[in-house]
């Protein structure tokens, strides 16, 4: 202890003290109201306000059962059809009108992620450090789609088309260093691409030198975590700066549930754009005639992953007829907002025989 | 567009000759000032009595607002501690009792006074304070205070309110980044020592209206008995500020015999037992050696001291049985010690100051 820790405050200065603090700690708790609750659980908040509900939370129990029992609600409906959204019991009324409002929050955010991406990971990382919904639901995409690169069956990756000798490391930052050798000339402007199953991040520009080029992402493994150090260098990508015509098809693996010896994951193409309209979730899918065969008078279940905390089932489709041009899907979705969806991997697709749990 | 005063412009305008630029500055002050002048006079008289001198006060301090001169924070609230010592002076003279007007404070004590409000008001007033007492007596190490909190809550759900990890899990990854990773890392979380002492603090501390709340809610009182409850909890009056009182219900006898009654039916040790059995059986792990710290009953003494404003014989009545449980000692002594001089508030300044490398 120094000398001045032996000080004391006179009687006089401790009551003044302690008089100023019984005023602060007289301030009642905020307010916390169930749409509070459900944009915190969805992680829609801004960082103060989350601060506010964790506080709140902390001094108040029946305030963290409110925060379970609404996660348990949400949850439920979460795994509800979006046409069966509107059924449920009183209590889930608060839960619901706050789930919606989330939902189509993101959903009308979903035009904005394409050009979130466009503008390279930089600014991506600014917008999702500012809670931008489209930066945000534009870093799930990537996610999902490296995650269920990680979960195929070995080397039976979607369509790559990297370039040779590309070396990516993610250093102990978190930022992620790509390095590609090129024959471009010196000064080009090049791009750097992460490719999986036809659909393409940009992630930024570096010139060339030295018949190479080499690009750093700060804070890249902050957001993708481990999967950021088994991105296959196959998936990278270099090309010039002019743009490139959008891929008509798409791949996007789909898992399998039951089927015995099937595989737990089977690669779907996707034929033009998943959209929103009046109300319905269109798309049209085909496939190999071996899947087709196999999952014929399957069911298949889509599911919209915006976030890990903003998830919907979408609904399910009973894959009867599948001609071979390809099946029309058509998901009622009443109230979503008419969008187009811009990543293919924010759709989670699961083939499941009927009858299946 | 009407301008927006801070509490520190207010303070400089306060005794501008212009009138409305003076009555904004006021508007601006009064809430604060007015909940400062409640929470000093209510342990020093009767409810009504110490509501009657806070209004009367700002009525004097408008009408001195000329003498007032800004030197800061701690300057604003010991001219409003004059004037209401004069007021509450006055009120007890007039009705033939003995009082005494309390010394001023020194400027260079008000200097320290306002520096170490400043640093509160920077760590953003009440809740922040706690946390930063939190860290300095619970030996938390330099986590973020976001992840300080979550961890607190993902113990909270867990111990208390019983979900599972799946559930914690769920919740902390949707709702912010910087979440455990997996059930190792929450396992960390929820055994972490700092973190259960965390826990402990938070579920052995009532406020006195809670604890009122509590207590007649599962106790047989007479209703006398229950007025007196809340006085003594709700309000905070000692037994000696009721027994003095002229509507006090009881009989000096009977409020000793409701005092003992009393202190055996305050929750603490039950609670501390609870919490034991609770984190043995859902994270089976012996707590009481992490609990047998000094640190954890400083910060306990500091908040029934501070926000309470509960005299040191209720605070040893709420700190030392749930202590005993885990096999710490506090004594009367001791806790004299810790008190005395503002010491835990000295600690607590000195810890805030910018720079401190506990902090």
């Amino acid at each position: 202890m120094t000398d001045r820790d032996d000080l004391s405050f006179s009687p006089e200065a401790e009551a003044l003290v302690a008089a100023w603090l019984g005023a602060h700690a007289a301030v009642a708790p905020a307010e916390i109201s169930t749409e509070l609750l459900v944009r915190y659980l969805c992680a829609d908040l801004p960082p103060e306000t989350a601060s506010q509900v964790e506080t709140a939370c902390l001094g108040n129990p029946l305030l963290r059962r409110r925060l379970l029992e609404t996660q348990r609600e949400l949850h439920a409906l979460r795994s509800a059809a979006w046409a069966e959204l509107d059924e449920g019991s009183a209590s889930q009324t608060a839960v619901r009108e706050a789930w919606m409002t989330v939902l189509r929050g993101r959903l009308s955010a979903m035009s904005r992620v394409r050009s979130a991406w466009n503008g390279g990971w930089e600014r991506l990382r600014r917008g999702a450090a500012t809670g931008a919904a489209e930066a945000w639901t534009g870093i799930q995409a990537l996610r999902n789609a490296l995650a269920a690169e990680l979960e195929a069956p070995a080397r039976a990756a979607l369509a790559r088309s990297g370039a040779a000798g590309v070396e990516a490391e993610v250093e102990a930052s978190g930022a992620l260093s790509v390095r590609a050798p090129t024959a471009a000339p010196e000064g080009t402007d090049l791009r750097l691409l992460v490719v999986l199953g036809g659909e393409e991040w940009p992630l930024g520009t570096a010139r060339v030198a030295k018949g190479s080029a080499t690009w750093r992402f700060e804070g890249f493994a902050d957001f993708f975590g481990a999967a950021a150090e088994r991105i296959d260098p196959a998936s990278f990508v270099v090309r010039g700066t002019e743009a490139d015509p959008p891929e008509e098809r798409r791949a996007l693996w789909a898992e399998v549930r039951g089927g015995g010896s099937a595989p737990r994951r089977v690669p779907l193409e996707v034929l033009g754009p998943v959209r929103w309209e009046r109300g319905f979730c269109h798309l049209t899918i085909t496939a190999e005639p071996e899947v087709r065969r196999q999952v014929e008078g399957w069911l298949l279940i889509l599911e919209l992953r915006l976030a890990p905390s903003v998830a919907q089932l979408l609904g399910t489709h009973l894959l009867s007829a599948w001609p071979e041009s390809g099946c029309e899907i058509r998901i009622p979705c009443p109230g979503a907002p008419d969008q187009l969806l811009p990543f293919l991997p924010l759709l989670h697709l699961t083939l499941r025989p009927p009858g299946l749990p | 567009m009407k301008e927006v005063l801070s509490e520190d412009e207010a303070r400089l305008r306060l005794n501008d000759p212009d009138l409305p630029r003076a009555e904004a500055a006021f508007a601006v002050l009064e809430p604060g000032a007015r909940a400062f002048l409640r929470s000093y006079l209510r342990k020093l008289l009767p409810e009504a009595d110490a509501e009657d001198v806070a209004q009367e006060t700002l009525l004097k301090v408008w009408r001195a607002r000329s003498r007032f001169r800004d030197g800061g924070r701690a300057a604003w609230l010991a001219f409003l501690k004059r004037i209401a010592d004069h007021a509450r002076v006055d009120l007890l003279r007039a009705r033939g009792e003995t009082a005494e007007l309390p010394p001023e404070l020194a400027d260079e004590e008000l200097r320290e006074v306002d520096r170490f409000l400043s640093q509160l008001v920077s760590a953003d007033r009440a809740a922040e304070c706690l946390l930063a007492a939190d860290r300095l007596w619970l030996e938390l190490g330099s986590l973020p205070v976001e992840e300080l909190r979550r961890r607190l809550l993902a113990a909270q759900l867990f111990y208390r309110e019983g979900a599972g990890a799946a559930e914690i899990l769920d919740l902390l990854n949707a709702s912010r980044p910087g979440a455990p990773a997996g059930r190792t890392e929450l396992d960390d979380w929820l055994q972490d020592p700092g973190v259960l002492r965390l826990l402990c603090c938070r579920e052995l501390y009532r406020s006195g209206r809670s604890l009122a709340e509590a207590l007649l809610a599962r106790g047989t009182w007479s209703d006398a008995e229950a007025r007196i409850i809340g006085w003594r909890l709700a309000l905070g009056l000692s037994e000696e500020q009721i027994s003095a009182r002229a509507d006090c219900p009881l009989g000096p006898a009977e409020l000793r015999d409701l005092g003992v009654r009393l202190r055996a039916a305050l929750p603490f040790l039950a609670l501390m037992e609870e919490l034991l059995e609770l984190i043995e059986r859902r994270g089976r792990i012996d707590a009481a050696p992490h609990l047998a710290r000094p640190g954890v009953w400083q910060r306990l003494a500091f908040q029934y001291r501070y926000w309470d404003d509960l005299p040191h014989r209720d605070i040893l009545d709420r700190v030392a049985p749930p202590a005993g449980v885990v096999g710490y000692e506090v004594t009367p002594g001791m806790l004299n010690v810790w008190l005395s001089g503002g010491r835990l508030l000295r600690r607590l300044a000195r810890f805030l100051e910018p720079g401190s490398e506990t902090r």
